[in-house]
Order: structure tokens, then sequence, then C-alpha cells
């Protein structure tokens, strides 16, 4: 059962475009699991560089917002609860779908294409850039 | 300090953030982006267990585990031109790097042929 979560404002500043921000809303209608998971892409925008003592970036603006809408309109709005999110070392962000020994990474990225990955068991499958076809297909794949 | 031979015998160390972030997964499986590697970076650092201890892998934080792998593993099984090379720090003698083209796969590859430190203060 979806739980409207109309507390979760965030205005996050794209730092690549000035002039624009995103606020999320009462618009969106997250389940609590993804809810908790759109909270905790937000405060990744709070870490600071070299957050995992190697040198890692602090994680883009552009990759939080783009991960955020991802869940909120393309996984939640499908029925999917997010299994993991993560920043990565180059500041972009993960958010990782599972079913049964399958898992799907979405990176979002300000540098690079944003892509998606499979691996079953751990051990990867396919890669390929994100984009709806992608999306839908390796959605498929997930649920067989 | 001069470089040393990495042989096949030894062993890597890698730090796993646990907090936030938290780099293991609610199932308690570890992700791969533990062995990212930096779009800018040469490699992908790591301590050379023979010149370090477990204190100075973590860095003395309990907030990160330690993963170990073989230098032998790297380059005979998961091969592709993946290697391991002392790369030593002014503040770090045992600093070393896993070099080559680490795709996606071969930081799964890394992931599962790890295991992990377990190592009290």
């Amino acid at each position: 059962m979806n739980t409207s979560v109309d507390n979760i404002t965030f205005n996050i500043s794209d730092n690549t475009i000035p002039t624009t921000s995103t606020t999320y809303g009462v618009e969106a209608d997250l389940s609590p699991i993804n809810a908790s998971h759109v909270y905790s892409i937000y405060s990744y925008s709070n870490l600071q560089e070299n957050w995992d003592s190697y040198g890692a970036k602090k994680p883009n603006n552009s990759a939080i917002i783009k991960a955020i809408n991802f869940i909120i309109t393309e996984l939640n709005a499908r029925g999917y609860e997010v299994f993991y999110t993560a920043p990565t070392a180059d500041g972009d962000i993960l958010v990782e779908l599972n079913h049964k020994n399958d898992n799907l990474e979405f990176i979002f990225s300000r540098e690079v294409e944003d892509k998606v990955i499979g691996s079953c068991d751990g051990n990867f499958h396919a890669e390929e850039a994100l984009n709806e076809t992608t999306l839908h297909s390796y959605l498929k794949w997930l649920k067989q | 300090m001069k470089s040393v031979d990495i042989l096949d015998s030894d062993f890597i160390l890698r730090r796993v953030p646990t907090y936030l972030p938290n780099y293991i997964k609610p199932d308690g499986t570890i992700s791969s982006r533990a062995y990212q590697k930096k779009r800018d970076e040469d490699g992908v650092s790591v301590d050379l267990e023979k010149l370090s201890s477990f204190a100075k892998a973590t860095l003395g934080d309990k907030r990160f585990r330690l993963l170990k792998l073989n230098a032998g593993v790297i380059r005979h099984d998961i091969n592709d031109g993946l290697n391991t090379v002392h790369n030593p720090l002014p503040e770090n003698d045992a600093h070393s790097l896993i070099i080559g083209h680490i795709t996606e796969s071969k930081q799964k590859q890394l992931l599962k042929n790890s295991v992990e430190v377990i190592t009290s203060f």
C-alpha cells in the first residue's frame, strides 16, 4: 500500500544550471521504502569530498536529482521498491533493485551517460545506456 | 620508499565504508562499488597486506570493514590485463594500485574473489 508522504520537500540546486532547482512536494506518493531511499539519496548531498577515504568525489546534485526523479516517476510509479542506494566514488548515484538472485543497478551521472547493469548471483550479466527501451527490457529481465 | 614486487602469493586490502554511505546492502552483501575505479584515477587504491596491518588499513576507524584479495587471482583468474602494483605514498608505504580496465564485470569479480578480514581492534 502506498503512503502519501506529503512531508517530502527537497530543494536541490543543480550547480550545473544555476537558475534551476528541483522541489519535491506533496505530489510524491511514495511507498515507505521508496520514501526512505529518496531521503537517503537526498542526504548524500551533505557528504564531503573523500567520504570513502580514497578520494571519492562529493555526490553531484544533478545525479541526485536524476536518481530521485527516477525513483518517483519510473520505479515507484511502476510499483517497484528500491533495494539499495549509494553514491559512487565518481559522485554518481546508484539505485538498485533486486528480485530473487538478480539485481539491477542504475547509475546516474552528471558527467557520463546514465546506465543500467544487470547481475545474477553477483555475477555480471549485461550493461547498457539507460533509456526507455533498455529500462523496459531490463525490468522485464529482472522479473523473469 | 622503494617499490617492492607484489608476488602472486601476496594479498591486497581494500576498505569498505559502513556508515553513511553504507556499502553493505540490506541483505548483508557488499556492493561492488567498493572496487570502483574513479574515472580520473590510475587504478583502485589498496594496501599491500605484508606492509600493512588491520589497524593501518582501516585507518583505525571502526566504521570501515576490510576486504582481502589475492594478487595472483587478480592477475591470472580475473585477468584481462588487470594487475596489482606497489605505489608507495609518503603517508602510506603499503599503498598499491589495481590497474587495468576495471569494468563493471571486473568490479564484481574482484568482489566475488574477496574475503572479509575479521579482526577486532
